[in-house]
């Protein structure tokens, strides 16, 4: 992991979701919101206020790219988002800190369970 | 209407957020799926706007562009001011915000001290108002004098002024009936033998004696002008006003003044107990009422009596025999 790309960790749950959504490609905000409920199994919800808001923040650390609306498309509103380099390279590294935290984590309960005769 | 509401509160957001992204949060509000939907989008834009005008200053503004000089060809510099010297949005919001509140306790306090009557304990200080006791020339200062009489149990000494700081507090004098000084409370009703004329040392220097120039308790049941100073009076003297009173000219009502944890407490029958504040040996505030007194006194008979005084009503008891 890089220094810098260290500096931007731990991302928030919000962020860490959306990085997640927008790794499988280029998505508009209601996918977005759509993908991330899909990936949770309905334990996180993004609303439209929050989702902008870190949108706003991640786009203004140059993490993600707003590449527009798409002509052709059913609702000239929509626009796509998708994660620049910046983007990816913060997010494989807080998926590095976050498997280093589950195997730490693992070793410490296997540990503390009480071995059975 | 709830799209109506939901395009309003996008409009009230930063006008950059706004911008930005309030087309794309109108298209996600026509999207949902009944009002349910509708209803938490409209939750959550309320969220977004607060967050957005409280948490998120630094993007409610569009970033300055890169101040370059102009050049002039005269070579005359120029300057372009990248500072803005208005406060940011934050803290005008949490400024209103927190005069609000102070301003909030403020009224509050205010009417509290409106509805409640707040005695301040102060000290004491003996006045001597006789005419034979003038003060000495240039002297600003209460005349000490008094006190050490009733200490001394001696009459004063021309000169004998202490001289000091008109602001110490003067423990404990005594108040004889014959004191050139401070004037017993209520004499005229014989209440002589309520006075405690010798007293011991140390009960003298328990007790704090505030004489005021007249006795506005003399002015009539609604007479209580000016500001009371409340007075510390020895148990003694409280414990000798208990008993049951009984007001002939009201069919025989029976008044009760129980002493309760240093404090003199009226019944009256029907009506919530009372808690009496001593304001002189004979003169006590009703507490937490306003224009509600009770002054004792002693007859000719010996017997004490008690008066009530509430706004425009006034009860006189006398104390049934075998009280203490």
């Amino acid at each position: 992991m890089k220094p810098q790309d260290a500096k931007f960790a731990p991302l928030s749950p919000a962020a860490l979701h959306i990085f997640l959504a927008l790794s499988g490609g280029e998505l508009h905000g209601y996918a977005i919101m759509q993908e991330v409920a899909r990936q949770s199994e309905g334990r996180f919800k993004l609303g439209p206020g929050t989702l902008y808001d870190n949108l706003q923040r991640l786009i203004d650390k140059a993490m993600i790219e707003e590449l527009g609306h798409r002509p052709g498309d059913d609702d000239p509103r929509r626009r796509y988002y998708r994660l620049s380099s910046l983007g990816r390279a913060v997010f494989s590294a807080e998926i590095a800190r976050l498997e280093g935290v589950v195997r730490e984590a693992k070793s410490r309960l296997r540990l503390a369970k009480p071995r059975t005769a | 209407m709830l799209r109506f509401l939901y395009l309003w509160l996008v409009r009230l957001h930063p006008r950059r957020f706004q911008k930005r992204f309030g087309d794309e949060m109108l298209s996600i509000f026509d999207e949902a799926q009944g009002r349910v939907g509708a209803a938490k989008l409209l939750g959550d834009g309320a969220v977004s706007l607060v967050r957005q005008w409280t948490l998120r200053p630094e993007f409610s503004e569009e970033p300055l562009a890169a101040a370059g000089a102009r050049r002039v060809h005269d070579s005359t510099p120029t300057f372009c001011i990248v500072d803005d010297s208005l406060p940011c949005r934050r803290a005008l919001m949490n400024g209103t915000a927190l005069s609000l509140v102070v301003f909030s306790v403020i009224c509050f306090a205010m009417i509290y001290d409106q509805n409640h009557v707040v005695l301040k304990p102060l000290f004491s200080v003996a006045f001597d108002f006789s005419a034979s006791s003038l003060p000495e020339e240039n002297s600003i200062q209460p005349r000490v004098v008094a006190r050490r009489q009733f200490e001394d149990q001696s009459p004063p000494q021309p000169g004998s002024a202490r001289k000091g700081p008109a602001t110490q507090p003067v423990p404990a004098p005594k108040v004889p009936a014959n004191a050139p000084g401070a004037r017993p409370v209520a004499p005229k009703r014989g209440a002589s033998g309520m006075n405690p004329a010798h007293t011991s040392k140390q009960e003298s220097r328990e007790r704090q004696l505030i004489v005021p120039p007249t006795n506005p308790l003399r002015h009539g049941p609604t007479g209580y002008a000016g500001t009371w100073i409340r007075v510390e009076i020895p148990r003694r003297v409280l414990r000798s006003y208990v008993g049951t009173y009984v007001a002939d000219a009201q069919h025989g009502l029976k008044l009760s003044v129980r002493f309760e944890s240093d404090v003199l407490r009226l019944e009256v029958p029907g009506e919530e107990i009372r808690t009496l504040l001593p304001v002189s040996e004979t003169g006590f505030l009703v507490k937490d009422a306003s224009d509600c007194r009770v002054e004792f006194s002693k007859n000719q008979d010996g017997t004490v009596q008690l008066d009530f005084y509430d706004n425009d009503r006034h009860l006189t008891a006398r104390r049934q025999a075998g009280g203490s």
